[in-house]
């Protein structure tokens, strides 16, 4: 039975209607919340809501899901995984119990290895409202979650990059001057993934081609991906483009995915067709897109807070066993991440969320230009991320999308992230960068940073330096 | 000090300005160490804070004033409530929709709006051009068009509040675009045929990317008063356009 | 609002020293539908490759009009499409055919023939571009942001075009090709064109019409116009018999080339590489091949495989003569398509309204002197650039407009007003001509092309549910000298 939602922790005594009301006023300030007209009335309603929330069990969570069993295939989907062994063993634990094994310096990875399949995404987004940035940022730093593709992403000591080379025109001799640039700073590990300005298959298998060709080429071990809608992707494939990696947008209710036009068994053919037909080597080949708040502009959040909802995405990107997650921060407008503080909120929680899923998590920290937020913001929030182990970011030339009309990390950030944190790109993508004289040890070399040397023939390239000089 | 400058020692120094050219992204634009230039940095900086300056600045009343705008005000009383609540800005209060069914022609063929939208540089930059190409376009194809409005803090959707409470065939509402780094100057027309509170953004045709380097004012102007009649003749806009 | 596409059919056909061909291309184009500003060339793709055909020649001053146009019948026929279905294309004459005293007569006929808006055009410059558009070089250049010299030998022509990213910098014509020289079956010389005899006399080489040349004497004749190729690919220095060979004499830019690139049928025998039997065209078209491979060998210059040999100029001709308006154009339907309309550039003195209308006044007076009204459907009249384009400024020229016509008597003639602008202001321009004119003449205003004084304009019938017409811009006439006639 759901036990007595009351705090009296600021003096006078609060009272919440469900637990979807706690699990929304427990959220830190995010404007997006206040908009949906579910956040808490003032600061002291938020703390009683925390403190309620930090003594329910998980239990409680897992009988109480945020949209009921019946009515909603995401519930489902995250119920029906539940190892029933493993939540046994910690359904007795209040979310304050889950925070403080999390934070504990005696736990390690393998034992967060051993309860995460015990747990739901309202558990996970629970134990994420009672937890500041710095306890988010060092229980993300236990987690290791790798994933195979045509590299390897997410090992220890690595961090990787979304190579993001979009025009506004889709041109392609622009969209391939990018790659080439992004390429010479040692971005593009994560993936060279285009956001097309239309979506149709003929685009989409043009850009592949254009990708693939271009990898192939250079003998690059990365995978491509044309961000159009997946059935516009399947259309493409099927037509014969060669595509490495699949993509979708996803949220975290059946309605919101339905307003993405797309549900659990068009997402679930879809796996088998990539498993069939991705051009990539690796078990692994599912790329996902979500973000706070998308649920809210397509008015289909159910009452629920943004936070609880982005984790429910998580639970369902787990379902194929995804690549990359990318969570989108900052992109969506003010009305829902408002400021630099509530961008770099969420992205510590989206990423530490992502993890304890157990999901191939990064993030594109970004901002547009109606939105209280600067370079400045996002470069903290990339410096914070990398502290606590993001698999990837998502960079583009100068910080500046001249399609999406947004900022984001920059090309630069790679190289600086690699120094400050002694980390390094995926293995197989650093060799490569070496034997192409563009990094060493970890380091630029003094050929890095000139898109031109992309511009000769891979095989005769010495033959062309000779005559030329 | 890095030792490497590519942007004076590329592989190709000529393919390297092509590229710089060629492309409206930042490229080729070299580094030092691991970081951007400093002029690089300064320049986005740049583009940045005029972007930030025309979301955050008001469009002055000398612009709407030498247009011949009436100006009116949505239910948002600021800037930060204007980005944090996009459904005020859809709304007008009781006694604004009191002032322009008193002060407005009634059931215009063409009702005309402009907004600050997200940009207040787009409205000074395209209006003095683009108001003049509309009524004149609206009066040689024998449209009667309704007092212009200058709406503070408005979204897109106030057309549809404007519209019904005057009666409107048609709403035109010319509203400052978010702004991006290339340009703060964008504005977009959207067009209703038939506006009534709650009327779908899929009925809504739109004319965007205005501005000198896009697509200029005056031709805007022209395009807008061509769609104008196609909407008139169909009745519908936006999908209900054949 | 989705993207349209459509597409045009467009035909190339290349009457050449030597060969004749017949190309059909599919040319898709697409704009992103209303508000666009661009009408984007998304694919072409070659749909029908003809034969190559001899040229037929009656004699050797005259090529055989109607032998030809058989032929480019016939091609037709057998490509499963009809002139009726050609929506644009270019007829080249090229090399020494287009040295014949029919050649005019005969692309203007074959244009007639093969479609509704095929071009007839000439002139080396544009043969160098297009063979080096087919043969892959201008793709290459821009894709890899190089610099590239595609070299088109044929059979009367060297026909080079220096590539550098997207821009063209320069045409070189050479009269050297591999038919210059001709031979029986027997191995007897049957005939010596003029740039061969030069040579010939030149060098003192016992080579003579009706009888067996030497050997040796052949391959000093190659060597000479390989030297000369290689000279001109360099262009630094070239000797004064290099100069005479070459067609309309200009300096070189001196520039380092990323590669170069060997297109045309002596193109395609350096490549093949086979010097079984050099002589099986009964020409030194095989010989010259060989030089020139041999040269290679030594230079340092880098090779660049072509897509297309034999064939680039044709597939050049047959998808790179069209271009697009911008998608704001205007116009009065009933008229359209229109053929051959001479345009006449404006310039300005001033803004207001009184200099515009004068010097537009003087613009249209020119054209009518120029050209005889009653043979042309009209008169483009070309508009320069404005630094901006404000409401003031479009209705002053509108006013201008108005007046001109009226004053310079063209009003009168009852002729469609065509204007066309580089900026993107047609609608615009027009919703204020008709506001304020009286007359009732068609108004067709074409914005985003380039063209001058000399050209002729081809407008077709809307595309892409009337954003956009088809616009030939005709820059090339006949009527050119040969420096080596």
């Amino acid at each position: 039975m759901t036990p007595k939602l009351e705090s009296t922790i600021t003096g006078s005594c609060q009272s919440f209607e469900s637990i979807r009301e706690v699990l929304a006023k427990a959220n830190e300030e995010k404007s997006g919340d206040e908009l949906a007209g579910i956040a808490a009335d003032s600061a002291a309603e938020r703390v009683a809501a925390k403190d309620v929330l930090s003594q329910l069990s998980l239990a409680t969570l897992r009988e109480n899901p945020v949209i009921p069993y019946e009515d909603d295939e995401v519930t489902r989907v995250i119920q029906d995984v539940v190892d029933e062994t493993v939540y046994k063993e910690i359904c007795d634990w209040t979310v304050a119990d889950l925070r403080e094994f999390l934070v504990d310096e005696r736990t390690n990875e393998e034992d967060i290895d051993r309860i995460r399949p015990g747990l739901t995404s309202e558990m996970i987004a629970a134990v994420t409202k009672l937890m500041s940035n710095i306890d988010l940022i060092q229980a993300t730093a236990k987690m290791t979650i790798t994933a195979r593709c045509n590299n390897t992403i997410g090992t220890e000591g690595t961090l990787s990059f979304r190579l993001q080379p979009n025009d506004p025109t889709d041109d392609v001799d622009n969209i391939r001057y990018s790659i080439c640039e992004g390429l010479s700073y040692g971005v593009g590990d994560a993936v060279i993934g285009i956001n097309p300005v239309e979506d149709n298959h003929e685009q989409t298998k043009r850009l592949l081609e254009v990708t693939k060709e271009f990898i192939e080429e250079w003998n690059i071990p990365t995978q491509n991906c044309v961000l159009s809608h997946l059935t516009t992707q399947i259309e493409a494939v099927r037509n014969g483009a060669p595509a490495d990696l699949l993509f979708q947008s996803l949220a975290g209710t059946e309605a919101g995915n339905e307003s993405f036009g797309i549900d659990i068994d068009l997402l679930d053919d879809a796996y088998e067709f990539g498993k069939e037909h991705c051009t990539a080597s690796g078990p692994n080949f599912m790329y996902f897109e979500t973000g706070q708040g998308s649920e809210l502009s397509s008015d289909s959040h159910a009452d629920v807070d943004q936070v609880t909802l982005e984790a429910r995405c998580y639970g369902l990107a787990k379902r194929y066993d995804p690549f990359i997650v990318n969570t989108v921060v900052g992109f969506i407008g003010p009305e829902y991440l408002y400021d630099g503080k509530q961008v770099i909120r969420a992205g510590l929680e989206d990423v530490f969320m992502g993890q304890l899923t157990g999901i191939s998590m990064g993030i594109d920290a970004c901002y547009t230009n109606h939105i209280q937020a600067d370079q400045n913001d996002i470069e903290s929030l990339a410096v914070l991320l990398t502290a606590a182990g993001s698999n990837y970011f998502i960079s583009v030339p100068m910080g500046d999308d001249t399609m999406l009309n947004y900022q984001s990390n920059s090309y630069h950030d790679a190289a600086a992230l690699w120094d400050i944190f002694d980390v390094r790109p995926a293995p197989e993508f650093e060799s490569w960068l070496e034997d192409m004289g563009i990094a060493r040890d970890g380091h630029l070399t003094s050929k890095a940073g000139d898109p031109t040397v992309f511009l000769g023939e891979h095989e005769d390239g010495r033959k062309q330096e000779s005559t030329n000089s | 000090m890095t030792d490497i400058d590519p942007h004076t020692d590329p592989e190709d120094e000529t393919a390297l300005d092509r590229i710089a050219s060629a492309s409206p992204s930042r490229l080729g634009l070299g580094r030092s160490g691991t970081r951007p230039r400093t002029a690089s940095v300064l320049s986005f900086r740049a583009d940045h804070a005029q972007a930030r300056d025309a979301v955050l600045t008001h469009v002055s009343e000398e612009t709407i004033e030498n247009a011949g705008l009436l100006k009116v005000t949505s239910l948002v009383s600021d800037q930060d409530e204007y980005l944090a609540r996009p459904d005020r800005g859809r709304q007008i209060s009781e006694e604004t929709a009191e002032q322009i069914r008193d002060a407005c022609t009634h059931a215009p063929d063409v009702q005309i709006i402009v907004c600050d939208g997200l940009s207040s540089t787009a409205v000074e930059a395209n209006i003095a051009d683009l108001l003049p190409m509309l009524t004149d376009g609206f009066e040689e194809r024998g449209f009667t068009v309704g007092t212009l409005l200058f709406v503070e803090f408005g979204r897109v959707d106030i057309m549809d509040a404007i519209g019904e409470e005057l009666e409107a065939d048609i709403v035109v509402n010319l509203i400052g675009e978010r702004p991006g780094l290339n340009t703060a100057k964008s504005l977009s027309a959207y067009l209703v045929y038939g506006p009534e509170r709650g009327k779908p953004t899929a009925t809504k045709s739109v004319i965007s990317n205005i501005h000198p380097d896009g697509l200029p004012a005056i031709e805007a102007g022209a395009q807008i008063v061509d769609l104008v009649a196609t909407i008139h003749d169909q009745q519908g806009s936006g999908i209900e356009l054949t | 609002m989705g993207r349209e596409t459509d597409t045009l059919t467009s035909v190339g056909i290349d009457i050449g020293t030597t060969t004749t061909q017949l190309v059909i291309s599919e040319i898709t184009i697409s704009s992103a539908g209303l508000g666009a500003l661009d009408v984007d060339i998304e694919q072409t793709e070659l749909v029908y490759r003809g034969a190559i055909y001899e040229t037929p020649l009656l004699d050797r001053q005259t090529l055989n009009v109607e032998a030809i146009e058989d032929l480019v019948t016939s091609e037709l026929e057998q490509s499963g499409y009809t002139p009726a279905s050609i929506d644009s294309g270019a007829v080249i004459v090229t090399g020494e055919s287009s040295y014949k005293t029919n050649a005019e007569e005969l692309v203007t006929r074959i244009a007639a023939d093969a479609g509704e808006f095929v071009v007839a055009t000439a002139g080396p410059e544009l043969e160098s571009v297009l063979a080096g558009t087919g043969s892959g070089a201008a793709t290459w250049a821009s894709d890899k942001q190089k610099t590239i010299l595609n070299v088109d030998i044929g059979g009367g022509t060297t026909n080079m075009c220096l590539f550098a990213g997207d821009s063209i910098v320069e045409t070189r014509c050479l009269n050297v090709g591999g038919r210059l020289l001709r031979f029986n079956t027997a191995g007897r010389v049957t005939h010596i064109s003029n740039p061969a005899a030069l040579l010939i006399n030149e060098a003192n080489l016992d080579i003579e019409v009706g009888k067996y040349p030497s050997e040796a004497a052949l391959h000093e004749l190659v060597d000479l116009m390989a030297n000369s190729v290689f000279e001109t690919v360099d262009g630094t220095e070239r000797s004064e018999l290099t100069k005479e060979l070459t067609i309309r004499n200009n300096e070189y830019t001196s520039r380092t080339i990323d590669g170069v690139c060997f297109s045309g049928g002596v193109g395609r025998l350096i490549a093949a590489n086979d010097d079984e039997d050099l002589f099986a065209y009964q020409d030194i078209g095989g010989i010259l091949a060989t030089a020139i491979r041999e040269r290679l060998e030594s230079s340092s210059l880098i090779v660049r495989p072509p897509t297309e040999m034999i064939r680039a100029t044709v597939i050049g001709a047959g998808t790179q003569t069209t271009s697009f308006s911008g998608t704001t154009v205007s116009f009065d339907e009933s008229v359209l398509p229109l053929k051959n309309l001479p345009v006449v550039t404006a310039s300005f003195s001033g803004t207001d309204r009184e200099s515009l209308a004068d010097d537009l006044r003087h613009c249209l007076e020119r054209g009518l002197s120029l050209y005889e009204t009653d043979q042309v459907a009209g008169l483009a009249l070309a508009l320069p650039n404005f630094d901006t384009l404000s409401y003031d400024r479009i209705t002053a020229l509108a006013h201008a407009f108005d007046q001109a016509y009226d004053e310079s008597g063209y009003a009168r003639r009852q002729l469609p007003y065509v204007i066309v602008t580089q900026q993107n202001c047609a609608k615009a321009l027009a919703q204020c001509l008709r506001a304020i004119s009286t007359d009732v003449s068609p108004l067709i205003v074409i914005d985003e092309i380039a063209a001058s004084d000399g050209d002729y304009l081809d407008i077709g019938e809307p595309i892409l549910s009337g954003q956009t017409v088809p616009v030939i811009v005709k820059s090339l006439v006949f009527g050119r000298e040969s420096s080596a006639a």
